[in-house]
């Protein structure tokens, strides 16, 4: 009924930001940059430029070139990846795209099930000691360059321990190849193939503990934000009336807080949770290479390194599309939490 | 702020004598808004048509003081005009006139000097006159009383905002890490024992506290490189190169931003919708991926390129937070509207949009720049930044990675640096933005 | 007035705010009584602490306020010995105060807009009272017998192997849940809470809630302002309080639903026996539905006596002036008089009696000492160093 009104508006909503988004990275591609970029490379032959130029449509008017950019991405079409010996970027998305997101999910799941108690005890202890340290704590997580904090952590916990001698945690790549050499991905998500398809409890033991150092340095920032959140959309709503009445009734302290004040607190801070998986992609981006982890992030740093265009195009496209969908899930999450917006 | 209003010329009891004063003030302000107005024109149009020329392939020596001019040009641009209205008000005694020219000329003499031009501190001179004549006894009595009745509960305020700084703790060790930083920048060249880009070869990765191996040479208090530079005195510099790029991304996104969101949520219609869904795209790409499509499409790998892909990346925040407080304020001036007759655009704008607007632009602008560190410091890690060598924290922590076993402190400094920069700048904006929150403001 | 027919007795209540412009003295010595069945009007000027009053008798003043002396006293039935219990409320450990509010003492708030929480359903919202303070196990336990009948009920036109011999098991429940009726066991939380949605439904039929069924399973934001207030009353009445504080709970809505409001916490202070204590600026809300009227001046109480008596017996000066301020019908003045000066600053009160710099009759003794509440006639309290002289029984 109006539940579903809402998913529909919603969903309609979306629509022009992702034309937006498209247009943008046409821009960007056909308008600021030399779209030619994308399909050659050092040892392409000066002479065969022109044929790449025609055969790609590069010497149409830009309304022209922007359908075929549009008609191209629809059929799947998203240019080769010069860095990847030309394979096609799809290809090497659907084969990089699991890492990517079992690391994002590793992570968001650590972040919100740290940070939304830290941000209640937070909330509920304003100004003393502990509020404090939470504070801090949090704001250093936002103010952390991630790529530092990755290097540290492996040097410490990688690195100073292996040296000495103790057990440690492995530095990098998603599981121990040396070890389980026969292994071969189905899905691509490790977790689930060590178990479902390989049948092997070893592995997947391995495959989590090579995934605790990038999953807590990817999920301190997004832990950092939603802890911010929960502590300020908490202080405010225990100021509100409600919080009175449900005091006025008898109930605990306990009770007013996590029945009463969590669930009007949990709205504002779903909403965080959906942009903070921006913050994940970003993050990836930086750590996936100093973790030698096979996802999208180390593709696109290296396809910076060797200025291949159609990657870093094909990447922004992706990571945008992936943040309007987190965003529109998140919505419809914020329109079962909040019956106002649900009959609004 | 009830009690503004108009009076015609002839309601004004004026003492003839003081008349003279007047006329003067109001010619004066007449020339300096539009002195303001060519000469910000000059330099908007001037830079902008310069660089599309050169874009276009064709060789131009565009003259020195017009280049890299663009958004100070812009911004004097705005206040001419916005000087424009106040002297064409002036010229009726509407009461709001005076304090808005006190106002907008201090800002303009602020942005004509920050032009570097020679010229630019003679006309910020001629520009501070009309402010000079405003205390000008006859001219005073217009204004000075309403004035005042106006300035003492925001003074009040003001000091009671104080009072919370001092009793937040980490406000003031955040302001203190944030002066020492930029002291520190700006002090480089006097406390920094070595250059920035000054290599020993003799000293490759020394540890922290080590004498230099080059008899006579300063001591490595931080450690050196793999190249032999000083650790310590790189990251001096670095931090002018990085507090620099964050500060102007951030002011540029807050002109461009809060010039947009001002007309778009002012004169709202089919405008706003247009910016409302392009910000709508913006935000649906993250920061630093945006930024480095941005910097990618702009081929060089510089950090005026990154520069510019942050201010295209940053405006939108601002302009979204302008707008809604334009909203808010328009709400309320439609209950005032019945009561206060004829109130000019410019009137609107600087005596209840801008001050409202103030505060949350401050709060955002102070985190931001935290952000804006960081993300610049991402871009240059991973690829983007100035060639190696310069002093840049985001790159030295990418070029000490490649050797972080043997020389771990040549990346735990310049990224900690960051960190407390960073941290400093948040913990500023948090805590300045619960002190500035009316409904957490309780007394 | 013995003490044995009071429900709360307040006495030298202070409660102060530490704020940054200093401490203010919120309730200076508040005195309070209220009988037992009685509605009492509490009357002031805005800001002279009539909602931290009611705030302090619940103890929930919150930072950066403190209640800081005095005693509230409650006068608790114990159900077994017949006996009254005096219980001080500021000598309650915070947990025994859990069993006080809601059940003893329950308050309906001034802005219905605000106060019920947005994400739960108003049925919701009554039942955890309800089941927060009493004791459901017969109701539970009747709901379950009840169900069960039903679906014996339903069985019995069907035939078949099958259905018998699941009657004969319902049946064998149905004896032995009848058999616990004396003594109920513990219910499980389901059919405590059908219990509690069951009373919270009464309830709302209670305080004439069109369409209570449906109104169970809306949300705040989809009931009207008349509405909500109407659940809110229902909320605080669910568990049959000691006594009713209500907030201005009637100044938010229109006069028609204002006045069905009053008439209804009349009718149900009869079915239910709870007293209660209604707090307002409007003398004429005191006038039709108050029997006894307490009258507040910056923080301190300045007289307390019967309705009738207050409007034509006013013996403090503040007082009369308040009520000369009272528009009245048959009058047709120009200018409403008004008692001069202004309403004193609570951080810096004036000392002795507060109300001394805007009175016509102070004196030397009213600026140095403060005067205490004094019984000056039979059911006639004042603070007052020069008390009007009593107008007699000129009714
Ligand atoms: N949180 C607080 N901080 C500081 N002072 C407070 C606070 N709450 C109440 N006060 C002070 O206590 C005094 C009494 O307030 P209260 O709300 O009880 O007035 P009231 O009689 O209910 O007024 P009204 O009729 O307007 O509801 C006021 O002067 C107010 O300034
Ligand atoms: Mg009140």
């Amino acid at each position: 009924m109006r539940l579903r009104d809402f998913i529909i508006r919603r969903i309609l909503l979306a629509i022009p930001v992702v034309f937006g988004v498209l247009t943008i990275t046409w821009f960007l591609s056909h308008m600021v940059g030399d779209p030619v970029v994308m399909y050659i490379n050092t040892n392409t032959p000066a002479s065969a430029i022109p044929g790449i130029i025609r055969s790609h449509g590069l010497d149409q008017p830009p309304h022209i070139q922007y359908f075929i950019y549009l008609n191209n991405l629809f059929h799947g079409d998203w240019g080769e990846s010069t860095s990847m010996s030309f394979r096609p970027v799809t290809e090497v998305i659907a084969q990089r795209f699991p890492a990517t997101i079992e690391l994002a999910l590793v992570a968001m799941v650590f972040a919100v099930l740290l940070g939304i108690p830290l941000g209640i005890i937070s909330a509920t202890r304003k100004d003393q000691m502990i509020d404090h340290f939470t504070r801090i704590f949090s704001l250093a997580g936002v103010s952390m360059p991630i790529f530092w904090f990755a290097i540290m952590l492996k040097y410490v916990l990688y690195y100073q321990l292996a040296i000495m001698g103790l057990p440690h945690l492995p530095g990098g790549y998603r599981y121990d190849s040396n070890r389980f050499y026969w292994f071969q991905y189905t899905t691509g998500f490790i977790l689930i193939d060590s178990l479902v398809y390989a049948h092997s409890i070893p592995l997947f033991v391995d495959a989590l503990t090579h995934l605790v150092m990038p999953g807590f340095c990817l999920g301190y920032l997004t832990m950092a934000i939603i802890t911010r959140m929960m502590r300020s959309s908490m202080l405010e709503v225990l100021r509100e009336d409600y919080i009175t009445l449900a005091r006025a009734k008898g109930l605990s302290e306990k009770v007013v807080i996590y029945r009463h004040a969590l669930r009007n607190a949990l709205i504002p801070t779903v909403t965080v949770i959906g942009l903070a998986f921006g913050g994940l992609m970003t993050g990836a981006v930086l750590t996936e290479t100093i973790f030698q982890w096979h996802g999208l992030g180390q593709w696109a740093v290296s396809a910076i390194l060797s200025a291949d265009l159609a990657a870093i195009n094909g990447f922004t496209l992706l990571v945008a599309l992936i943040f309007v969908t987190a965003n529109l899930i998140v919505d419809l999450v914020y329109g079962t939490l909040d019956p106002r917006i649900r009959f609004g | 702020m009830t009690e503004e209003y108009h009076l015609r010329s002839d309601e004004i009891p004026i003492d003839p004598s003081t008349v003279g004063q007047f006329r003067v003030l109001w010619f004066l302000e007449l020339v300096v808004s539009i002195m303001l107005t060519i000469l910000g024109g000059i330099l908007f149009v001037g830079d902008v048509t310069y660089s599309i020329i050169e874009r276009l392939g064709y060789p131009v020596v565009p003259p020195d003081w017009i280049i890299g001019k663009f958004a100070i040009g812009f911004a004097i641009a705005v206040l001419g005009l916005i000087a424009v209205r106040i002297a064409a008000a002036l010229e009726n005694y509407e009461m709001w006139t005076f304090s808005a020219l006190l106002y907008v000329n201090l800002i303009s003499a602020g942005s004509l000097i920050l032009t570097e031009l020679s010229t630019g501190l003679y006309a910020a001179v001629f520009v501070l006159v009309p402010v000079v004549l405003l205390f000008l006894p006859g001219v005073k009595s217009y204004w000075w009383e309403t004035f005042v009745e106006d300035m003492v509960p925001r003074l009040r305020e003001f000091r009671y905002s104080m009072h919370l700084v001092r009793k937040s703790p980490l406000v003031v060790v955040g302001i203190v890490i944030i002066v020492a930083f930029v002291i520190l920048a700006l002090l480089a060249p006097w406390v920094a024992p070595y250059g920035p880009e000054e290599r020993i070869w003799a000293d490759t990765n020394l540890p922290p506290g080590s004498p230099s191996n080059v008899p006579g040479n300063p001591v490595h208090y931080w450690g050196t490189d793999n190249s032999g530079g000083d650790v310590f005195s790189r990251i001096l510099y670095g931090a002018q190169v990085d507090l620099r790029v964050a500060i102007t991304v951030v002011i540029v996104a807050i002109v461009i931003g809060t010039f947009l969101g001002a007309v778009s949520g002012y004169y709202g219609g089919k405008l706003d919708e247009l910016l409302m869904r392009v910000t709508d795209v913006f935000f649906a790409f993250p920061g630093l991926i945006l930024a480095m499509a941005i910097v990618m499409a702009l081929g060089s790998r510089s950090l005026e390129n990154i520069s510019v892909a942050l201010m295209v990346t940053w405006w939108p925040t601002y302009a979204r937070l302008v707008r809604g407080q334009v909203l808010l304020e328009r709400e309320k001036l439609y209950v005032e509207a019945a009561r206060s007759v004829g109130a000019s655009d410019a009137r609107i704008l600087i005596y209840h949009i801008i001050p409202n607007t103030i505060q949350p632009i401050i709060v955002q602008a102070t985190m931001d720049t935290g952000a804006v560190l960081l993300v610049a410091a991402g871009l240059s890690f991973i690829g983007f930044g100035p060639p190696a060598g310069i002093a840049e924290w985001g790159l030295m922590i990418a070029k000490g990675q490649e050797y972080f076993s043997i020389s771990p402190w040549a990346v735990f400094f310049p990224g900690f640096a960051i960190l407390l920069v960073s941290l400093a700048l948040n913990l500023v904006g948090d805590g300045i933005r619960d002190i500035l929150d009316p409904k957490l403001r309780r007394r | 007035m013995s003490d044995d027919e009071l429900v709360l007795k307040v006495e030298d209540l202070v409660t102060n705010f530490y704020t940054y412009e200093g401490v203010v003295k919120a309730l200076d010595g508040v005195n309070l009584f209220l009988r037992k069945g009685d509605t009492m009007g509490l009357v002031g000027e805005t800001g002279c602490g009539k909602s931290v009053t009611a705030r302090s008798i619940l103890r929930l003043v919150e930072p950066p306020g403190r209640i800081e002396g005095g005693r509230i006293l409650l006068y608790v039935p114990n159900e077994e010995s017949g006996n009254v219990e005096e219980v001080d409320l500021l000598k309650l450990s915070e947990e025994d105060m859990l069993h006080v509010r809601g059940r003893l003492v329950s308050i309906v708030f001034q802005d219905p807009a605000t106060f019920p929480n947005p994400v739960f359903t108003i049925g919701d919202q009554i039942a955890e009272v309800v089941m927060l303070h009493q004791d459901l196990r017969k109701e539970a336990l009747e709901i379950r017998i009840e169900e069960l009948r039903n679906a014996l009920d339903k069985l019995e036109g069907k035939g078949g192997l099958v259905s018998s011999t699941r009657r004969e098991k319902i049946r064998e429940r149905l004896a032995h849940y009848e058999s616990q009726l004396d003594d109920p066991p513990e219910p499980d939380p389901k059919y405590k809470k059908k219990a509690a949605l069951k009373i919270a439904e009464d309830m709302l039929r209670l305080v004439k809630m069109p369409a209570p069924d449906k109104v169970m399973m809306q949300y705040p934001h989809e009931l009207s302002g008349g509405m909500r207030q109407r659940a809110l009353i229902a909320m605080a009445l669910a568990c049959n309080p000691l006594i009713l504080i209500c907030d201005e709970a009637t100044t938010a809505l229109d006069v028609t639903v204002q006045a069905q409001v009053l008439n209804l916490l009349n009718e149900l202070k009869k079915e239910v026996g709870t007293s209660i204590i209604i707090i307002t600026h409007d003398m004429g809300v005191v006038a039709e539905t108050c029997s006894w009227v307490t009258v507040m001046y910056a923080g301190t109480t300045v007289e307390s006596c019967a309705t009738e008596e207050l409007f034509y017996n006013p013996r403090h000066p503040y007082t009369a002036g308040l009520l000369t301020a009272v528009p009245k019908l048959h009058e047709n003045r120009e200018r409403l008089p008004q008692i001069r000066g202004s309403v004193p600053n609570l951080i810096t009160p004036p000392p002795g009696c507060r109300f001394h710099p805007r009175c016509d009759y102070a004196t030397g003794i009213c600026e140095t000492e403060k005067p205490h509440l004094k019984e000056i006639s039979p059911g006639h309290w004042v603070a007052c160093h020069h008390p009007l002289p009593d107008k007699g029984g000129k009714r």
